[in-house]
């Protein structure tokens, strides 16, 4: 035990080395800055108050935006608009600074501007009216050529009104056709009842003192008073800050007395409402912008030009485009042959006519063309000396499926006598008759029969008499048995059934005799109607025009006092 | 809220970021009073980073391009004081670290910068950063009243548009 003491005691035979480290070098280190570079920033800035009083593009437009703001601590709610209904006021084409371009970009909806500066309506407006509201407002230079029954009164009274509300715009005239300005006035009440509207009218003295003293904030006068009263309307005491046209194909010829008078009203802006921008030829248009933006597009231009140059000045809607809800409008172009005995007829009648216009030499006018053209779409409709109609054929067996289904169906026809023979024919569907010889007093109670009596399958009906203000939406079935002149008028008669609230879808039989009169005419309505679908509109909804004087002769490949005209179908 | 707040008028900013396409991101700043009228508009050219910073940041790059680049620089330019900032960009959250305004952001599930939310955002959607939020959530609830929160970012979006049309 002791020697294990003594051996634990023994120093451990531990050999030791040393190093001498070298002096310690000292660490490099990288310094890599990270540099941030600042983000240059663009700013814009709106004022909330109102903008100076110059005249500039879009002042008036700023006051309006820039009013109706909160006042501290107000708790006035403000209808908020529905994500699908929210319609944006997007700056036209002739504001092009960016800042003026983003100022109504930033704006809020429509809708909340409305609200928030307490513009009432008597009814809610369709999303289209507010987007028509919205491309009017900004813009110095428009057109708006919604379809018919779209409502371009209330769209303009909309805009006027907010522009009033701005305090920049104090002078607006108004001007229309004679029997359209109690409908004015009546709709300023209505959609407008806050701003003062007055007409002049009367005798030279009294519309002299008119134009002298009388500074309401809206005046209305007619088409027929700017010849008459041209020295007071383009010398105001001050520039209107606004010139409305309604029914704007008034100034469509740019050489006539009236178009020349308007063109030389001193004003700030200019606002055309027309539903047929195009009547006949391009030059209806021209016409309408030498006064909207004088020679913005001219006759030499492409249709594809005149597209794009029109775009930023023209809105158009149709029905079809807008009211989703309406149900489906089926137009049916029904070609048919005329009988052998209605051929014969036709041929010699149109045979002597042309001879006779011939022989007429520089003696012929219109009257005689018409007149020819007329004699000849009777023979369309029924055979003078056998009374035979292919188009009777059809319309007979096509009543007895409307009738089997407990459908009802109209019939339109320009004369009384081609209606009366129908009405002969047609007896087992019992129609009804409702045109200008039917006393007025009696009218409502036919159209009430032929409403509530399920065993009244047909009306027949005249253009002039049927094709305004009635409402007959629980027909499916419209008839044309013989083209009136100008698809306006059409448009009217097929819109007393396809119009809101109808019952279902609606066919529409428009009735061709081929190889005939009424053939050439309708190619030459529907040859319009692709010219104005190609400058206007991306659809091919029917739009209005008639035919001139030209295309009349041409149907017989007349000339005319002026010239040759080449035949055109 | 105590009186004074109840007499003023807030002032709501809203921010958003917006990708460029092979350009990188740029920021949008809408001021706008409590009716949703403009006051100030504010935007940014886009922005890219460099090789470097993409390493050197790695994942806080978004949030340095954000939030310290973009939406410091945008809210730097605002002359109006701000009340409360509503962003639709989850990344500018962490603003609230360096400002003091009450950051709200709204929840745009499904969406990212730049896209347009398919539903009307209301107050309830929006989640305030800030611990001290104040008023914030009133301010947003009045807000409603008039527009969804979510309806500015629609005119920024427009306002871009426009600015990019003018500079092509």
């Amino acid at each position: 035990m002791n020697d294990w003491n003594a051996d634990l005691s023994q120093p451990l035979p531990l050999s030791t080395s040393s190093w001498e480290l070298p002096e310690a070098t000292e660490t490099q280190v990288i310094t890599l800055p990270i540099r941030a570079r600042t983000v240059p920033v663009q700013s814009y800035f709106f004022n909330l108050e109102p903008a100076s009083q110059n005249r500039g593009s879009d002042s008036a437009a700023r006051a309006f935006l820039s009013s109706g703001s909160s006042k501290p601590g107000s708790k006035k709610p403000v209808k908020r608009p529905a994500r699908e209904t929210r319609t944006r006021i997007k700056p036209p084409r002739d504001v092009v600074k960016l800042s003026d371009r983003l100022f109504y970009a930033l704006q809020p909806p429509l809708e909340t501007l409305l609200a928030s500066n307490t513009i009432e309506f008597p009814f809610k407006p369709f999303d289209f009216q507010y987007s028509g509201v919205a491309f009017l407002f900004p813009r110095h230079c428009a057109i708006l050529a919604d379809e018919m029954g779209l409502g371009k009164t209330m769209q303009a009274i909309t805009s006027i009104r907010m522009l009033l509300r701005s305090g920049y715009l104090k002078n607006v005239l108004l001007i229309c056709p004679k029997p359209l300005v109690t409908n004015w006035q009546r709709e300023f009440a209505l959609w407008a009842p806050e701003v003062p509207v007055s007409v002049v009218s009367g005798s030279h003295a009294k519309r002299k003192w008119h134009w002298d003293n009388q500074h309401t904030p809206v005046r209305i006068a007619n088409y027929e008073l700017m010849v008459r009263d041209e020295e007071r309307v383009t010398q105001p005491t001050s520039p209107y800050d606004l010139v409305v046209l309604d029914e704007a194909q008034r100034i469509k010829n740019k050489s006539s007395s009236t178009s020349k008078v308007i063109r030389n009203i001193p004003r700030q802006r200019s606002w055309a409402l027309t539903g047929t921008p195009i009547e006949n030829s391009i030059d209806d248009l021209i016409g309408i912008f030498e006064f909207v933006s004088p020679g913005a597009i001219h006759n030499a231009m492409r249709p594809r030009e005149l597209r794009r140059e029109v775009k930023d000045f023209v809105l158009r809607r149709t029905k079809d485009m807008v009211l989703k809800d309406m149900p489906p409008k089926l137009i049916r172009d029904t070609e048919l042959s005329l009988t052998g005995e209605q051929a014969d007829s036709y041929q010699q009648a149109e045979k002597d006519g042309v001879l006779k216009l011939n022989d007429l030499g520089g003696e012929i006018t219109i009257k005689h063309v018409f007149e020819l053209v007329l004699r000849l779409k009777q023979i369309c409709n029924f055979d003078p000396a056998t009374g035979s109609s292919s188009k009777l054929e059809l319309l007979r067996s096509d009543m007895e499926e409307v009738a089997a289904s407990g459908q009802k169906a109209i019939v339109f026809s320009q004369w009384v006598k081609s209606l009366d023979t129908l009405g002969d024919h047609l007896k087992p569907f019992n129609p009804l008759a409702y045109h200008g010889r039917i006393p007025s007093n009696q009218r409502d109670a036919i159209l009430q029969e032929f409403k509530e009596s399920p065993d009244r399958h047909i009306l027949l009906m005249s253009y002039g008499a049927g094709s305004v203000g009635l409402n007959l939406q629980f027909c499916r079935y419209v008839y044309l048995f013989d083209r009136w002149w100008n698809p306006a008028v059409e448009d009217q008669a097929i819109n007393r059934a396809h119009r809101i609230g109808a019952a279902g879808s609606v066919t529409v039989t428009r009735m061709i005799s081929a190889g005939t009169i009424e053939q050439r005419i309708h190619d030459i309505l529907e040859s319009k109607r692709e010219l104005f679908n190609e400058i206007l509109s991306d659809n091919r909804n029917p739009a209005s025009y008639g035919l001139s004087k030209e295309e009349i002769f041409g149907l017989f490949n007349l000339k005319t006092p002026e010239g040759t005209i080449s035949k055109v179908a | 809220m105590n009186q004074n707040e109840n007499n003023r008028n807030p002032h709501f900013g809203f921010l958003t970021i917006f990708e460029v396409p092979s350009a990188g991101f740029g920021g949008g700043l809408l001021i706008t009073s409590c009716k949703g009228r403009p006051l100030e508009f504010h935007c940014t050219a886009p922005v890219t980073t460099n090789r470097a910073q993409e390493i050197l940041y790695g994942q806080t790059l978004k949030s340095f391009l954000f939030c310290d680049q973009i939406g410091n620089a945008l809210i730097q330019k605002a002359k109006s004081k701000l009340d409360v900032i509503v962003t639709d960009t989850a990344e500018l959250a962490e603003l609230q670290s360096s400002v003091n305004t009450p950051i709200a952001l709204l929840d745009l599930q499904a969406t990212g910068p730049g896209e347009t939310p398919h539903e009307d955002i209301d107050a309830s959607l929006a989640r305030v950063v800030s611990d001290n939020p104040g008023p914030a959530l009133q301010w947003l609830q009045q807000f409603t009243e008039t527009l969804p929160l979510n309806e500015p970012f629609e005119r920024i979006q427009q306002a871009i548009a426009e600015a990019h049309q003018i500079a092509a």
